[in-house]
């Protein structure tokens, strides 16, 4: 609300140029959205509590499994992540370019990867790839190749959406300006697109977390494979597969939490937010 | 962007081509084997690689206490690491990858692991994908038919009829059960499920009737769930166990062989016959 002269009298969260969560009927009362929030925490570290009560989730073998396991999903889950966020803009630039056999290249890309399940690309990239010559002696690197590929596909329609919802009005000045198509791209519309595709990014990095579990269909040690594991020693699977649940909740919800920071820190006030 | 934003964006881009690029590194320094023996694959890798579905007690486990596959195949899996070491006169280690046994096939093929002991029975379908080693153990127990402990015991081949079937796939029981029970016609196809822990736990929630698998490793079960499970019948068969490898690995397999010989010989395989109940 730049511009407007005599503020007292607004709302302080309207005052600051800042608009607050908003639901339909207005917005939430922040202490309301604390309440949640703290009643969301307290109810994760009740549910911790009540799967270590289970002896096979507390006991240091156990655990020392799943610490291993923790830092092989987030290995997996980090490399791919950032694979895709690099073949994503090369990819979803591609989808836009002028040149056709770039265009069909990264359209063939996507839709073969989009169209395919991710399972079936991790099976192939470790055990149908061997065929070409292509060996991985260690599973790790195979799931999170397969899995960065993968994400790459998804972040690339994702980067295209943003570069292309930003007005064309835009590029058409940059162009006159002087600056090349690449110039303009880099220096006036991606840094706009940015703010746009955070909250889808937000998503699939969220799932790359989640599908990162399907690596231990090939064996790699991480924290799918150690529950599984426990539970045909233990045969617990209530206590097992709860405590792994909420291993899993933790990571994608201090991811998300994390992209919130980072969404606001990339906020321009007032300047379509809020559904305008 | 705001002032300050841009080094913050120059550090994001620097990061995603390093691990890019880090990413293809890996990728293209996996190991394309060419024609490598396999000895001269084991010699260049310092160690051997062993895969196991680690759920098939006596023969291999998971022990939580030492973190550590151990069991009569790992023993053996032992022994012949060090007769390989010193018939190559490098120092071996001995690495076990834990996989579902349905995997198994396809690694080796792939020559992703050197060899296999996973109580695999030698069969001619078998013999046609996979090298195997002369027998280490003759199976003579039969297979069990594991039931939910409350449910009614199928004590023999004739009250399986019509009953829904669970089996490990690509395992010998699944073949059986294949040969003497779907194709005359007595069972629907049965269930096929990637590990034997899947087996159990489907028996335990009721979904199949009865798990049938090799009968020591039934038993461990009936013990290891608390008796949630039990076996009821015995199914009689004659299955020799060999180590698995890949079919260019002849070499490998003639010291194998030789390993196994003089283990039997020296009267070592029987002591760990005797170490592991299966006498």
């Amino acid at each position: 609300m730049e511009g407007v002269e005599n503020l007292t009298g607004l709302k302080s969260s309207y005052r600051n140029g800042r608009r607050p969560n908003s639901g339909i009927g207005g917005p939430t009362p922040k202490w309301k959205n604390t309440v949640v929030k703290i009643g969301i925490v307290v109810t994760i570290i009740v549910l911790f509590i009540l799967s270590f009560e289970s002896p096979y989730v507390n006991n240091k073998n156990s655990i020392k499994l799943f610490i291993e396991a923790f830092g092989k999903t987030i290995l997996i889950s980090i490399i791919a992540i950032f694979m895709g966020l690099g073949l994503g803009i090369v990819i979803g630039l591609g989808r836009i370019s002028r040149n056709f056999f770039i265009r069909g290249a990264s359209s063939v890309y996507v839709e073969a990867l989009r169209g395919t399940p991710l399972i079936i690309q991790i099976f192939f990239i470790y055990f149908g790839l061997p065929a070409l010559g292509f060996n991985f002696s260690d599973p790790l690197p195979a799931a999170a190749i397969a899995l960065g590929i993968n994400s790459g596909a998804y972040q690339a329609e994702i980067i295209r959406g943003g570069i292309q919802s930003i007005p064309k009005g835009q590029m058409e000045a940059a162009r006159s300006t002087g600056m090349s198509y690449l110039q303009s791209m880099r220096r006036v519309i991606l840094p706009q697109g940015f703010r746009l595709i955070i909250p889808p990014l937000t998503n699939e990095y969220v799932t790359v977390i989640k599908d990162s579990s399907l690596a231990y269909t090939i064996g790699v040690v991480e924290l799918t494979y150690v529950g599984n594991k426990l539970v045909s020693i233990y045969f617990d699977p209530f206590a097992i597969f709860l405590f792994v649940a909420l291993i899993y909740f933790t990571l994608t919800t201090f991811t998300s939490v994390i992209m919130r920071f980072v969404e606001k820190r990339f906020q321009i006030p007032g300047y379509m937010i809020g559904g305008t | 962007m705001k002032k300050g934003k841009k080094p913050l964006m120059i550090a994001v881009i620097a990061v995603i081509i390093v691990v890019v690029i880090v990413a293809a590194a890996v990728m293209s320094g996996a190991l394309v084997l060419g024609e490598k023996s396999a000895l001269d694959k084991i010699k260049e890798q310092g160690k051997i690689i062993m895969a196991t579905e680690a759920s098939f007690q006596p023969f291999e486990s998971f022990n939580m206490t030492t973190q550590k596959v151990e069991g009569f195949d790992v023993d053996i899996a032992n022994r012949i690491v060090e007769n390989v070491s010193a018939a190559l006169g490098v120092p071996l280690t001995l690495q076990i990858n834990d996989v579902a046994f349905s995997a198994i096939p396809a690694m080796l093929k792939n020559r992703q692991i050197d060899m296999s002991l996973s109580g695999m029975t030698i069969t001619d379908e078998r013999n046609k994908t996979i090298l195997f080693s002369t027998p280490y153990y003759f199976m003579e127990a039969g297979l069990g038919i594991m039931i939910k402990n409350g449910s009614t015991p199928i004590t023999n081949i004739s009250q399986l009829t019509g009953k829904n079937i669970v089996v490990n796939s690509f395992t010998t029981s699944e073949i059986w059960v294949q040969k003497n029970l779907v194709d005359t016609g007595l069972v629907s196809a049965p269930k096929s499920l990637p590990t034997i822990a899947n087996c159990v736990s489907d028996v335990i929630a009721g979904n199949s009737d009865c798990f049938i698998i090799d009968k020591p490793t039934a038993l461990s079960y009936v013990e290891s769930t608390g008796e949630q499970v039990l076996v009821t019948g015995v199914i009689p068969s004659f299955e020799p166990y060999g180590v698995a490898l890949p079919k260019t690995s002849t070499d490998l397999k003639t010291i194998i062989d030789n390993v196994i010989n003089g283990m039997m010989a020296s009267g070592e395989m029987h002591a760990l016959m005797v170490k592991y109940g299966l006498i």
